[in-house]
C-alpha cells in the first residue's frame, strides 16, 4: 500500500476524478468568466470584443463605488464580528462555561446549519412591523419605546445593518467551532505554569493563548474576508439590496448587471474585480502573518 | 515549502471565491442546437392539422384555414413554462393554462409539461440564462413593453402578427381586438411578440361597509381624495395599503399625479425624451412632491417598504386598510369566497379622480386607465420552430378564453358561452368600457436601465430620504443615457 501511495501515476490517477470535475465545473467557467470580461452583450448572440472597456467602465460607475463601499461596510461589520465575536465565545466556552460545554457549543452552533434563506425568513418576521409587529418591535412597544418601532429591514438607515447582524448570528458558530478546536490544543502545562508564576486569567489569555492560536486565527481571518466579500443570500432573500441600493453588495450588482441589464462582459468583470479583492486581502493577511513570524 | 504553502493559499482563496464568477459563466454553451429547430420546423410546416375533440367551433372553422399547422405525433415531449405566479393557486392568471395542459396530457399520454414558477423580478434574468444556453421554454410570462425589447432583439420570441396563425388558426380568431390593438400600443415595433394575460385596468379598490359604516363617500376630487385620506388615518384605520417591496406601487403615485395634471401621455414621453417632455420638468418634480408627501402622511402606514403583495391583500380583506390601489387581477381573489374573507358585495372600486385646476378636465381624467395587459404571454421560438407544440398551443388558445371565464378571469381571449359576471367583474367590465384614455405604467416605455433607477429610488424618495428633485433628476439622466432629447 505504501508502495502504491509513493507512486506519482497512482496518485495522480486517484487525484484524476477530482480534478477532471474541478475543470469542468469550477475552473473553465471561471476560465471563460475572465474571457466574457472583454466581450459585451449576451453569449451566443450579439457578443462583440470590446477590449478593456468594461475594466474602463468601472471607473466611472457610480453604482459600482457604491455596493463597493456596502460590500466593505458588511466586510468590516460582519467578517470582523465573525472573527472576534467567534473567538469571544470560543474563550467563553473554554473558560467560563466548562460545565455546560457540549449544551453551549451545540446552542452556538445551531445558526449555522439553518439555511441563509430560512435564517432570512425567520428575522423578516421577527423584524416585521406590518401587518403586526414583530417580536423586536412587539418589545419595544412592551417597553414604552415606540418611537424606535419602524420597518427595520425597509428603512435605509437600518436595513445593511440589520443584514450584517442577522448574518453575524449565523456565521458567529462557525467560527466559534474553529477556535474551540484550536484552544483544545492548546497545551494545558504552559497555562498552569503561566498561573504558577503569577498569571491571571486575562494574561494568560492574552500572553499564551491568543499568540499560540494565532494560526488559527489567520484561518478564521481569511474564511471572514472570503465569506463576507461575496454574500448574496442574506441581503437578496431578507431586503431584495433595497431600500434604494442601500444594501445591494457586489455580488446582487454583477448578478443584476448581467443577467436584468443584459450586460454580461461587465457583469463578469464585477466578478473579477471582487475575486481580486479577495485574492489581494487575503495575501495582505498571509503577508502580515509573515512578518510578524520573523 | 513556504512558498509552495502560499501559492496554496492563493489558490484556495481563489478557488473558495470562484462561485462569484462561475454565476456569470453558466450561460455559455455552443449555439449548434440553434439551426436543428429551424429545419424541424420546416418539416412540422408540411403536416396537415388534425382535429382534436375539445376544440371549439371557432377553432375549427380556423384549422380550415389554416392547413399548415402540425399535429401532435404522439413522440415524448415535455413542454416548458415559466411563470411568475404559481399554476396550483386558483386565483392565479397561469391556473387556466394548467387546467389546459392537464386536459390535453389526458389525450395525449407522450406528452407531459414542467411549469417553473419564479419570482417576478426574476424572470428576466432566468430567461436571459436561458437565451445563452439556447434552452428558452415554450411559454413564459414576461414584462410588457420595452422590457420585452431584449428578448425580440435576440430573437428568442415568436413574432405573433407573423407566425402565430403557424399553429392553425388566425389570432383575430381566438383574441379580442381590443387586446390586439393594446398589444400594439405596447410594443415598440410594429408587429406584436407576445400574447395578453387579462385584461387589466389599475385603480384603487376600497372597502364599501367601512366606507358606508363612517359615513365616507368614493372622492371625486384629487383633494378630496386627500381629504378622505386624513378622515381614515384620523378614524384610527390605515388609510391605503401599499406593496412597496414590489416598488412600483410607489411609482405608480407619481404617475397618477403627472397624468392627471398633464395628460396620459406625459410619463411615456418623459421617459424616452419626447415631445419635448423629461422628467426634468417641474411637472415630474411635483408629481413627486405629492407622492412623497401620501407616503410621509402615512396614509400607507409604516414599513411600506416591506409590505408584499400577499401581504397587502391581506390587510384590505382584514379590514386593517380602508383601501388599495392594484389591479382588475384580483377579481379572481375577489370572486374567490375562501379567500375573500369580506365578502364581494363589500368591495368597490373607483379610478383616482382628477385634479381641480389641471390642464385635464375631470371627466377625462375619470376615463383615464393605466392598463392592460401588462404580463406578456411569450412563446420561446426554438421550439416553436420544432412545431412539437403547435397543436397543444392551438388546443391552448382556442379554449383559454372558456378557461379563464370560468376561474373568474377578465380575458382577452374569444369566449365560445354566454359570460355571467360576479358584482366585482362586473364593475370591471363597466370600467373597461369606460376607459377611453388608456395609458400605460410609469416603467412602460424606459429602458432597463431607467425601470431600475426609477423603482430603486422610489423607496427612498417615499421613505423621505431623497428629495422629489434628485429622484426626477437621477431618472432624467438615466433616460438621457439611452434617449437624445429632441
Amino acid at each position: 500500500m505504501e508502495r502504491v501511495l509513493r507512486d506519482k501515476k497512482a496518485i495522480l490517477l486517484f487525484m484524476l476524478p477530482a480534478m477532471l470535475v474541478y475543470t469542468i465545473f469550477v475552473f473553465f467557467p471561471m476560465c471563460q468568466s475572465v474571457y466574457f470580461t472583454f466581450f459585451e452583450g449576451t453569449p451566443n448572440v450579439d457578443f462583440e470584443f470590446v477590449g478593456l472597456e468594461n475594466y474602463a467602465k468601472l471607473f466611472h460607475d457610480v453604482d459600482f463605488k457604491e455596493s463597493f463601499l456596502i460590500t466593505m461596510q458588511y466586510f468590516l461589520v460582519t467578517g470582523g464580528g465573525w472573527v472576534i465575536l467567534g473567538l469571544v465565545v470560543a474563550l467563553m466556552l473554554q473558560y467560563g462555561m466548562k460545565r455546560f460545554s457540549n449544551l453551549s457549543r451545540t446552542i452556538a452552533y445551531l445558526p449555522v446549519v439553518i439555511p441563509g434563506v430560512a435564517a432570512a425568513a425567520l428575522f423578516s418576521k421577527v423584524l416585521e412591523v406590518t401587518p403586526t409587529y414583530g417580536l423586536v418591535n412587539s418589545l419595544l412597544d412592551a417597553l414604552g419605546l415606540e418611537q424606535f418601532i419602524r420597518g427595520w429591514t425597509g428603512d435605509s438607515a437600518t436595513a445593511m445593518w440589520m443584514v450584517c447582524l442577522v448574518d453575524l448570528w449565523k456565521g458567529i458558530g462557525y467560527y466559534t467551532v474553529i477556535f474551540y478546536a484550536g484552544l483544545v490544543n492548546v497545551p494545558t502545562e504552559l497555562e498552569e505554569a503561566a498561573r504558577i508564576d503569577g498569571a491571571g486569567r486575562l494574561t494568560v489569555i492574552w500572553k499564551i493563548v491568543l499568540p499560540l492560536l494565532k494560526p488559527v486565527t489567520v484561518m478564521c481571518v481569511v474564511l471572514a474576508i472570503m465569506n463576507s466579500l461575496k454574500v448574496y443570500d442574506m441581503p437578496v432573500v431578507l431586503t431584495d439590496g433595497g431600500p434604494g441600493r442601500t444594501t445591494t453588495v457586489l455580488s446582487i450588482y454583477m448578478y443584476k448587471t448581467a443577467f436584468t441589464k443584459w450586460q454580461y462582459g461587465y457583469g463578469s468583470t464585477i466578478a473579477v474585480v471582487l475575486l481580486l479583492l479577495i485574492l489581494v486581502l487575503t495575501q495582505a493577511v498571509m503577508r502580515f502573518e509573515r512578518k510578524s513570524e520573523k | 515549502m513556504k512558498r509552495n504553502k502560499r501559492v496554496l493559499a492563493i489558490w484556495l482563496a481563489a478557488a473558495l471565491g470562484i462561485s462569484t464568477l462561475t454565476g456569470c459563466a453558466g450561460g455559455g454553451n455552443d449555439s449548434s442546437g440553434a439551426s436543428d429547430g429551424n429545419s424541424a420546423g420546416e418539416t412540422a410546416e408540411t403536416e396537415t392539422t388534425a382535429d382534436t375533440t375539445e376544440t371549439t367551433e371557432t377553432a375549427d372553422a380556423a384549422q380550415t384555414e389554416s392547413a399548415d399547422a402540425a399535429a401532435y405525433d404522439d413522440t415524448p415531449y415535455t413542454f416548458k413554462v415559466i411563470s411568475e405566479n404559481s399554476p396550483d393557486d386558483p386565483t392565479s392568471d397561469v391556473y387556466a393554462i394548467k387546467l389546459a395542459l392537464d386536459d390535453y396530457k389526458k389525450e395525449h399520454p407522450n406528452f407531459d409539461y414542467e411549469f417553473e414558477v419564479v419570482k417576478k423580478y426574476d424572470i428576466a434574468s432566468k430567461i436571459a440564462i436561458l437565451i445563452s444556453s439556447n434552452d428558452v421554454p415554450d411559454l413564459f410570462t414576461y414584462e410588457d413593453g420595452t422590457s420585452l425589447d431584449a428578448l425580440i432583439e435576440r430573437d428568442a420570441i415568436v413574432n405573433i402578427s407573423e407566425d402565430f396563425s403557424r399553429i392553425g388558426v388566425e389570432l383575430e380568431d381566438v383574441v379580442l381586438p381590443g387586446a390586439i390593438s393594446s398589444k400594439h400600443v405596447l410594443s415598440n415595433y410594429e408587429d406584436i411578440y407576445s400574447l395578453p394575460m387579462q385584461l387589466t385596468t389599475n385603480g384603487v379598490w376600497y372597502n364599501k361597509q367601512m366606507f358606508a359604516e363612517h359615513g365616507w363617500n368614493v372622492p371625486t376630487t384629487w383633494q378630496e381624495f386627500q381629504d378622505l385620506c386624513v378622515d381614515i388615518k384620523e378614524a384610527g384605520i390605515q388609510p391605503l395599503a401599499c406593496n412597496g417591496a414590489d416598488k412600483w406601487p410607489i411609482t405608480r403615485w407619481i404617475m397618477l399625479y403627472a397624468d392627471r395634471m398633464e395628460g396620459e401621455n406625459v410619463h411615456l414621453d418623459a421617459s424616452q425624451n419626447k415631445n419635448g417632455r423629461s422628467f426634468r420638468d417641474p411637472i415630474f418634480v411635483e408629481a413627486a412632491t405629492e407622492a412623497q408627501k401620501m407616503f410621509q402622511n402615512g396614509y400607507f402606514g409604516e414599513g411600506f417598504n416591506t409590505v408584499e403583495a400577499s401581504t397587502q391583500y391581506q390587510m384590505f380583506l382584514t379590514g386593517q386598510t380602508a383601501m388599495m390601489y392594484s389591479g382588475s387581477w384580483l377579481l379572481a381573489t375577489w370572486t374567490d369566497p375562501e379567500v375573500n374573507t369580506l365578502g364581494e358585495e363589500n368591495i368597490g372600486y373607483f379610478i383616482p379622480p382628477g385634479i381641480e385646476g389641471s390642464q385635464v378636465d375631470m371627466d377625462r381624467a375619470s376615463k383615464m386607465d393605466d392598463l392592460s395587459c401588462a404580463t406578456a404571454l411569450c412563446l420561446g421560438k426554438e421550439k416553436f420552430e420544432t412545431g412539437k407544440t403547435h397543436d397543444f398551443l392551438r388546443y391552448l388558445f382556442t379554449t383559454l378564453g372558456d378557461r379563464q371565464s370560468e376561474v373568474g378571469i377578465m380575458t382577452p381571449y374569444v369566449t365560445t358561452e354566454e359570460l355571467e359576471y360576479s358584482p366585482t367583474q362586473q364593475i370591471i367590465v363597466d370600467q373597461l368600457q369606460e376607459s377611453l384614455y388608456p395609458t400605460l405604467w410609469f416603467e412602460a416605455k424606459m429602458d432597463s436601465a431607467s425601470t431600475d433607477v426609477a423603482l430603486e429610488n422610489a423607496q427612498l424618495l417615499a421613505e423621505g430620504t431623497m428629495t422629489p428633485e434628485e429622484y426626477c433628476e437621477r431618472l432624467a439622466s438615466s433616460v438621457d443615457e439611452s434617449f437624445l432629447a429632441e
